[in-house]
């Protein structure tokens, strides 16, 4: 055991990364849109419920070390959220009518001198945001839609309050964000794939490319493409910048079940800042992912890379009475869904 | 009803692995790895000097020990939340020259700051 530790302590001070204050800083905004998206996937109109919750633990000190200009401050770089979206319908009976939900997804992450659980140490060199995002929708499944809209709070260097709508007709959805009057951020979804868990047929539909387009500003806009590949378990997906016109991301990804709740293996290739381009991967297992140099985590945690990352995550929607991953085509099936410690009783003239 | 071999299985792994991940979960390796290094610095330069400082890249000083240390003594001990490397120590001299005392690493807990003649830095 002594040896693991040792062997675990080196190799993950070999991997080592240093995030920065201004990293911390700009990763508030990115988090605001992906809570917003994240609505957006979670919240459709035949859906009921979705619940997530992940905490990212790295065990040693050296690992996130944050470099300042006064040199390297040895501590931890951490993200924890949670959050859900509930309809008056989630038990999935089936209410006719307009159903209302309310959702909400919360955040703080950033880079403390002390690993905590529940209260940071919030040393000289600390330096935590949080946001929060709201939604209150209304959806009509027989028409296909859904209406939404909420609020959003950042507090990262200063503190905003944004707000933003959401509306799904089919398969198209959109969000607009705004701070006061200004338009922060418009993102398109253009959801083309066939997806059985919203009433579709399987047939040729299922390997229409998922396409989503998000515009913060002129100059910077980005395209994001998910192609299934063959049978809704093998897909490509990639992100570009079409302003300034760049590559981000790359990924091959495979889920043994289309429900995208039990095993997702994750290779990608993502493009840093200065041109250079490195390769990563992942599994994600239910409540914990694994993952070194993913392009997830680049966007999404300080722009980290070589090292490891440990997440315990949770991510389940339901509709009716099956459950499925975030953004998945299909839901799981019943040997899946159902808990293996409860049997149902055989019929009482067949008991022993 | 009657446990299956299965419910068994599953109730046993739950049963280690949950106070396993309680622990894991706790974040107490701050209490076994130092976030402050308690430092005192000790005078062999042969003339008083003050202000044992951090300075940045952009020239920004930071004190860590903001008291006047006369030649051949030792300053009163002070706690500080620096804990790393990559530090550039600087100390002033009684006629406010600044005088660099080179890239260091503080790897917390008690150090003693030897500052020797020639203005040499050694953390003992």
């Amino acid at each position: 055991m002594k040896w693991i530790i040792c062997l675990l302590f080196f190799f993950t001070g070999a991997f080592a990364w240093n995030p920065t204050p201004s990293d911390i800083e700009k990763q508030a905004l990115q988090t605001g849109f992906d809570q917003v998206s994240v609505f957006q996937n979670a919240a459709r109109p035949e859906y009921n419920a979705y619940l997530t919750a992940g905490i990212i633990w790295l065990p040693l000190p050296s690992q996130s070390a944050l470099a300042t200009d006064w040199g390297i401050h040895n501590g931890f770089a951490f993200r924890q959220k949670m959050g859900m979206w509930l309809t008056d319908d989630f038990d999935g009976k089936g209410k006719k009518g307009l159903a209302f939900g309310f959702g909400w997804l919360g955040e703080r992450h950033g880079w403390d001198n002390e690993d905590f659980l529940f209260f940071p140490n919030r040393g000289d060199f600390s330096q935590i945001n949080q946001v929060h995002t709201f939604v209150f929708t209304i959806a009509d499944s027989s028409k296909q839609a859904l209406a939404g809209g909420g609020l959003q709070y950042i507090n990262a260097e200063n503190n905003m309050l944004r707000w933003w709508l959401l509306g799904t007709y089919g398969r198209l959805s959109l969000f607009p964000i705004f701070h006061k009057g200004d338009l922060q951020v418009l993102n398109t979804q253009l959801n083309l794939q066939a997806r059985a868990l919203q009433g579709h047929r399987d047939s040729w539909q299922n390997y229409l490319p998922d396409l989503e387009y998000s515009y913060f500003s002129k100059d910077s806009m980005k395209i994001f493409i998910s192609q299934n590949i063959f049978k809704q378990k093998y897909y490509i997906e990639g992100a570009f910048w079409a302003r300034p016109s760049n590559f981000a991301w790359a990924a091959f990804k495979f889920y043994p079940d289309p429900s995208r709740l039990l095993l997702a293996l994750e290779t990608t290739v993502t493009q840093k800042e200065n041109d250079k381009i490195y390769f990563g991967g992942g599994i994600t297992l239910p409540f914990l992912r694994i993952a070194y140099n993913h392009a997830d985590d680049y966007e999404k945690f300080f722009k980290s890379r070589g090292i490891w990352i440990f997440e315990l995550l949770l991510s389940i929607g339901t509709s009716g009475d099956s459950f499925f991953g975030l953004s998945a085509p299909k839901a799981a099936s019943n040997e899946i869904s159902s808990t293996p410690t409860r049997k149902p009783l055989p019929p009482p003239n067949r008991r022993e | 009803m009657k446990k299956t071999f299965a419910d068994t299985m599953f109730f046993a792994g739950a049963r280690r692995a949950l106070p396993l991940l309680a622990l894991l979960m706790t974040s107490c390796t701050h209490w076994v790895i130092d976030t402050t290094t308690r430092i005192q610095v000790r005078n062999n330069t042969g003339e008083s000097i003050y202000d044992f400082s951090v300075i940045s890249e952009t020239e920004q000083i930071i004190v860590l020990v903001p008291e006047i240390i006369e030649a051949g003594s030792d300053s009163k001990v002070r706690e500080v939340e620096w804990v790393g490397k990559n530090f550039n120590f600087v100390i002033f001299t009684s006629d406010g020259t600044k005088k660099n005392l080179g890239i260091h690493k503080l790897k917390g807990g008690s150090v003693l700051a030897q500052i020797d003649e020639d203005f040499v830095l050694v953390f003992k």
